[in-house]
């Protein structure tokens, strides 16, 4: 019996085997996670970097769009007889629905157009020279309308409002 | 490390087992596999992400296309179109020609005007129309010819394109502090106020210009207002709404209690004698014109302005008095 055991001990036949598929799946889980993580991180980076690049062509693109709408709206009160007449100007701008891939809001106020994104959390803010009233309002990312009506009767001036569309 | 499995024995009953192992020896390359899936996906989101990257930044360097500037060029070329129309109209009105004559030929150049810049636009993909308001065109009076003392305009509502030509050899002497006595003056008399306004035009004294314009309320405390060192061509043109001598600008020249005042007032004229001078402006005025020839003219005209592309859509209401001084 005890010359059994020792012989059993001694055998390292299957050792080699086992030993081989482990380092095996060790070595390849470590080479995988390596990956991931080298891999996740170099996307994590790039769409943030997109993002804020998209983002910030989308918000010169919305100021861009809500000056000439203001440059409109002065032209189209300049020298119009009191308050005769109604003013309609509309600028529509195509922005896109998504940036890389992820929706986003648009936000208008007086001073400036911010655009965000939740994930990741980017936030773009451009300042615009609007000198007309800019109504503050939020709508979510895509083509936009800005519009400015004075109605007939009413001297003005009005108010430049942002909508979706 | 060496082998140490059984050599596979094909004859041998058991091989169905033996080959399951070998099989399961395969397995080994599903993390393999399991790392090139993972490896290419993130490398298509890779690409996809600096592909949405460089389009953003090219749109980016492209620049924003001001949708403002046709509709503005287009305004613009109606309001100058109309202006030169309304313009070379009443300078070509005959003294025996009537308002409506006037009236007539600025509606249809405002038609055709029209249908040019409706071509313009349709060349560029949009729409746009020009057309008379309701109150359309107003009546006013041409006036012109050379000026003396007792030349007049009374109930003048509005005046615009009011230009002053002196011969600058005839132009008098004269200070600021004498100009009221000696320099061609033209009197902006608000009766309703019971004030004056002055522009005095006189050759400076002191030998250092050609020319100088003074201006005063009530005829006190004249003040210079700007010099010209050299008339060019002889003839001095004073620009008194547009607010300019010679071509440069002078501006302070018309008064401004003149745009905001409710009455009607009188233009008159003062120290000219042995001055060769003459005038020419359009007023919206219902009185009379002494020593001076004068028309039935337009004086402004209101329009209604519509324009539109697939991107932006304008309207307004314009109203065109080329000349006009600002308010």
């Amino acid at each position: 019996m005890t010359e059994r055991l020792s012989d059993f001990v001694a055998d390292e036949r299957a050792v080699s085997v086992t030993v081989g598929y482990v380092l095996t799946l060790a070595i390849g889980a470590l080479l995988l996670s390596g990956v991931v993580v080298a891999v996740g991180g170099v996307i994590d980076g790039q769409t943030q970097r997109t993002v804020e690049s998209e983002l910030a062509v989308a918000g010169q693109t919305a100021v861009a769009n809500l000056e000439a709408a203001d440059r409109l709206a002065r032209a189209a009160e300049a020298d119009r007889p009191g308050s005769e007449g109604a003013v309609t100007v509309a600028v529509e701008a195509d922005l896109p629905s998504r940036i890389a891939g992820r929706p986003y809001r648009i936000a208008v106020d007086s001073d400036a157009v911010a655009v965000r994104t939740e994930n990741p959390d980017v936030r773009i803010e451009i300042p615009h020279g609007a000198t007309r009233h800019v109504s503050e309002t939020t709508v979510r990312g895509g083509p936009i309308r800005i519009g400015y009506t004075v109605a007939d009767g009413d001297a003005g001036p009005g108010t430049l409002e942002v909508t979706e569309r | 490390m060496a082998d140490v499995n059984a050599p596979r024995d094909l004859d041998d009953p058991n091989r169905g087992d033996r080959n399951r192992d070998c099989l399961r020896d395969a397995d080994r390359g599903q993390l393999l596999l399991v790392a090139g899936l993972v490896m290419a996906v993130s490398l298509v989101a890779l690409v996809v992400l600096l592909n949405a990257s460089i389009y953003s930044e090219n749109l980016a360097t492209r620049g924003v296309e001001a949708a403002d500037g046709e509709p503005l060029e287009i305004r613009a070329a109606a309001v100058d179109g109309t202006g030169t129309l309304i313009d070379a109209t009443n300078r070509e009105q005959q003294e025996d020609d009537g308002y409506s004559d006037a009236e007539d030929d600025v509606e249809a150049g405002i038609t055709d005007l029209n249908g040019r810049l409706g071509q313009t636009a349709a060349r560029r993909g949009g729409i746009a129309n020009l057309s008379l308001t309701g109150d359309g065109l107003r009546e006013g009076r041409y006036v012109t010819g050379p000026v003396d003392d007792s030349a007049t305009v009374r109930d003048a509502e509005r005046t615009r394109a009011f230009d002053l030509a002196i011969g600058a050899s005839s132009l008098p002497d004269a200070n600021a502090s004498t100009a009221p006595a000696d320099a061609v003056t033209a009197v902006f008399n608000r009766s309703a106020a019971n004030t004056t306004h002055e522009v005095y035009v006189y050759d400076p004294d002191d030998g250092s210009d050609e020319a100088a314009i003074a201006t005063a309320t009530n005829g006190t405390n004249a003040t210079e207002t700007c010099r010209l060192d050299a008339v060019d061509g002889g003839r001095l043109s004073v620009g008194l709404t547009a607010g300019t001598i010679d071509g440069e600008p002078c501006p302070g020249i018309w008064p401004t209690e003149l745009s905001d005042e409710p009455d009607a007032y009188d233009i008159e004229f003062a120290n000219t004698d042995g001055v060769d001078a003459e005038m020419t402006a359009t007023v919206l005025s219902d009185g009379s014109v002494t020593s001076l020839e004068s028309t039935p003219a337009v004086y402004d005209a209101t329009l209604r302005f519509r324009y539109r592309t697939a991107d932006v859509r304008f309207e307004t209401t314009v109203r065109v008095a080329p000349g006009e001084p600002n308010d």
